[in-house]
């Protein structure tokens, strides 16, 4: 896990040095300048010593716990991180369950009613939801329930409180959930028309077991594996549509703060990014993995075999 | 069987939504408690968090010094009226062409409760001076030699007399600022880590970048108390969400309007504009192949249309541009005749694509040619008026690719001033309303090297004169006078293609009035200038 993480650094850290141009310039912003302001800020952010001096010394400094100071905003990069990290943690982890906690049961019930009504409703609301731009999503839903219903605010992050909070942050999490929902689904009933053809099913059946326990307890249980494996990588693809949510809602996470450092060529809040984006990433699919086994027994990571 | 199991994963859906809707009747409540603070509350929206609220670390705008200007006092203000006022400094005179006394007010003190010193006021002119800091306001000080205090009085040398002088001591990079506070933790000054402290009328109380900055009153203030007891800027970067904020009374103004949207703002608010002399158009490379031929350059001039571009992509918000410099810089300084007859002499190609083709004709590519033009993508007037250009240079044969870059990496490209600049879209304003400062930028030969601004690379003795003599006048109208004739005879070789001049816009709540304001007076306390009713 740790040797991912850290290629993926020094390939973002070498990536963004590529760059022609970069920080200094993207500081000055077209105002009037000198070659020696312009040698002082290459030489104070280290940008005139060679590439891999600057990439041990960013290395040195990440063991230690210092990612360094934004070229941009000159604060530490560790607390700009630490302030935005709760928020963007909390639209994806709210996406992701709203969204399998409403696509998962939907995709059962039409699965269970394949070819009826509910089944054509369902599978039309999957393809609405996961074919919406984000958005549209977000400005829908920002003028109905925040301007003309009133139910939420407009914009911003709201108070440390956690009540405060949880009012700023239900409609754009609501946002976030809507396309992974309608994947969710998708996913969900296809799997299950696959399981509950098989003879298990109809076997379960004849033993005179419990509907429940043939749908929820054998039938989704077998369905869950295509399930863990999408809801996995919506948890990684939800970074991305945290970008836009956050910019709709005016939101200080992690996505705005990328944007902004990559239009800036800000690099200490690059590789910071990049290596929590990093972990996210590695940590994401560890625990897919280890869910993989919960799930499904048969499925071991014995490394003697 | 199934329907049973149905109901209980409907049930079970619901469940999971229900408590949303909750949460959501219980916010409403919590929103209008706090609207009920409106009379005294400004909420007045931004687009883009300042990046610290310490001006050597930034650069001018109207959020970084808007914010600022009520946070750090200057010496001199500059008023909606275009007039220097007295702030900190009681009195101030030019005892010569390069000397300037300043007396500072005795009353007033940092919202720490320190007194502002003369030793204060001294610091804070010399400090972006010095090389090991870094201040990118450094550029306003250059031809500083010495601050030295004398009593209650700072006395500021400079090496040669200076045009734009009078003027700087109103700017953000002139705010004043405490010692001993910036020299204790100058490396995360401005930043939530270490808030500033200043005179002016309100001291901050939070900063979270991307999120917002409040203000509440400082209470020490030596001037007469501004309108509202505190004030918040919300960051909220989307056009239409800030639109809904408007239109829904959640926000009671903004700096930032879009001009492609004016319409739909008009419905909700007042819109304010505020003159800023913002200057965009096209330079070309006069030295690179085949834009070194003038035929060539005026063709391209012909070919673009600025009117259309006004009118369609900024909505009346924007005059089309005939040089750097619009009529209203030189407004009480040269008469208007003598105005309108310097921009009567002015070269201006009018859109014609038969006489851009004619020109074409007698250049070595008369059936066109294929080029980049390198945008930034930051910027979507940038990309609107290069998208215009695009359209109408295509019809004289130019094609022309567009490559959107990020704005640093396209700057840099201007900087390093390489053999082939091409055409380059450039946006800019003046810092201080003096004339003679873009034409320097743009036309001064000592700008067409590498870090410089004069990517047309336009090499003039003549213009160089000029510009020069224009910047060290002391007397304002024959600085005006030089610097609209280095226009007048860089129009003649077509070194930029102006395309527009533009102003800020901002909204405020609708039934309140905003004014007199202009691009300047942002930065000294704009916040005087909303009248709520």
């Amino acid at each position: 896990m740790v040797p991912i993480v850290l290629f993926m650094t020094l390939a973002v850290f070498l990536l963004s040095s590529l760059v022609p141009g970069g920080a200094v310039a993207a500081l000055l912003e077209g105002r009037p300048t000198s070659s020696a302001q312009i040698e002082f800020l290459t030489a104070k952010y280290g940008l005139d010593r060679p590439l891999h001096e600057q990439y041990l010394s960013w290395l040195t400094g990440m063991f230690r716990g210092d990612l360094g100071r934004s070229f941009r905003t000159s604060q530490l990069v560790t607390d700009m991180v630490g302030e935005r990290l709760g928020i963007t943690i909390w639209l994806n982890v709210m996406g992701l369950v709203l969204a399998v906690a409403i696509g998962v049961p939907l995709g059962v019930v039409a699965a269970l009613n394949r070819g009826s009504r509910l089944d054509r409703f369902v599978v039309g609301v999957s393809i609405f939801g996961s074919s919406s731009p984000a958005f549209f999503v977000a400005i829908f839903f920002l003028w109905l329930f925040a301007q003309n219903l009133g139910w939420f605010p407009l914009y911003g992050a709201g108070g440390p409180a956690l009540w405060s909070r949880l009012w700023h942050l239900t409609l754009p999490g609501i946002v976030m959930a809507v396309a992974p929902m309608g994947l969710i689904m998708k996913v969900t009933r296809a799997s299950m028309l696959d399981e509950i053809d098989q003879d298990y099913v109809a076997f379960s059946r004849a033993r005179g077991l419990r509907e429940r326990r043939v749908i929820l307890g054998y039938g989704l249980r077998n369905a869950l594996i295509p399930i863990l494996t999408a809801a996995g990588l919506i948890f990684v693809g939800l970074l991305t549509g945290t970008v836009f949510v956050e910019r709709v809602f005016g939101l200080p996470g992690l996505g705005n703060m990328l944007v902004q450092a990559v239009i800036t060529s800000d690099l200490p809040v690059i590789q910071g990014l990049t290596l929590i984006i990093g972990t996210w990433i590695v940590v994401a699919n560890l625990i897919v993995d280890i869910m993989y086994a919960v799930v499904d027994p048969r499925i071991t990571y014995d490394k003697t075999k | 069987m199934k329907q049973v199991m149905f109901r209980r994963l409907l049930v079970l859906a619901l469940l999971c939504v229900l408590p949303l809707v909750s949460l959501s009747a219980a916010g409403r409540a919590e929103t209008g408690d706090d609207g009920g603070e409106e009379s005294l509350h400004l909420e007045w929206a931004v687009s883009t968090s300042p990046d610290t609220l310490f001006a050597p670390t930034y650069f001018n705008s109207p959020i970084g010094s808007g914010i600022m200007g009520l946070i750090y006092d200057n010496l001199l203000v500059y008023t909606g009226d275009n007039e220097l006022q007295e702030s900190l400094a009681v009195s101030w005179e030019a005892t010569s062409p390069t000397t300037y006394r300043y007396t500072v007010r005795e009353d007033a003190v940092f919202s720490d409760g320190t007194p502002v010193t003369v030793e204060d006021v001294a610091f804070s002119f010399r400090f972006h001076n010095d090389p090991n800091l870094g201040s990118r306001q450094a550029f306003l000080f250059e031809d500083v030699v010495s601050v030295t205090t004398e009593g209650n009085d700072v006395i500021i040398e400079l090496a040669e007399p200076d045009s734009s002088w009078k003027f700087i001591p109103t700017h953000m990079g002139a705010y004043i600022l405490k010692q001993s506070h910036v020299e204790a933790n100058f490396d995360s000054y401005g930043t939530p880590e270490t808030l500033p402290i200043g005179s002016g009328p309100y001291m901050v109380e939070e900063f979270v970048p991307d999120s917002h900055v409040s203000l509440v009153r400082n209470p020490r203030y030596w001037g007469d108390p501004p309108p509202f007891d505190t004030i918040r800027f919300p960051v909220i970067p989307d056009d239409q969400t800030r639109l809904l904020a408007m239109r829904s009374g959640e926000i009671d103004g903004t700096f930032n309007v879009p001009p492609g949207a004016l319409q739909q703002w008009d419905q909700v608010a007042e819109i304010v504009q505020a003159t800023a002399f913002i200057f965009r158009g096209l330079t070309i490379d006069m030295e690179d192949d085949p834009f070194d031929n003038i035929h060539v350059r005026r063709a391209l001039y012909y070919a673009t249309d600025r009117e259309s571009i006004v009118a369609g992509l900024f909505a009346g918000t924007a005059v089309a541009a005939t040089t750097l410099d619009p009529p209203e810089m030189f407004e009480g300084v040269l008469s208007d005749a003598e105005v309108e007859q310097g921009y009567g002499d002015l070269a201006v190609f009018e859109f014609d694509l038969d006489r851009a083709r004619q020109e074409l004709a007698q250049s070595k590519v008369p059936n066109g040619f294929s080029m980049t033009i390198n945008v930034p993508d930051g910027s979507q007037a940038a990309i609107d008026i290069t998208q215009a250009v695009q359209e109408t240079w295509g019809q004289i044969g130019v094609d022309v690719d567009l490559n959107l870059m990020p704005g640093g990496p396209r700057f840099q490209l201007i900087l390093d001033h390489g053999p082939s600049l091409g055409v380059q879209i450039i946006g800019n304003l003046p810092d201080v309303p003096d004339p003679a400062i873009l034409p320097y930028q743009y036309y001064h030969s000592s700008q067409a090297a590498r870090n410089g601004n004069n990517s047309s690379k336009l090499k003039d003795p003549d213009i160089d004169e000029l510009l020069d003599a224009a910047l060290t006048a002391t007397d304002p109208a024959e600085s005006a006078r030089l610097s609209l004739q280095a226009q007048i005879e860089a129009s003649q070789q077509v070194p930029i293609i102006p395309v527009l001049w533009s102003d800020f816009i901002f909204a405020v709540r609708d039934g309140w009035s905003m004014g007199p304001i202009n691009g300047s007076s942002v930065s000294n306390t704009f916040v005087r200038a909303i009248n709520p009713r």
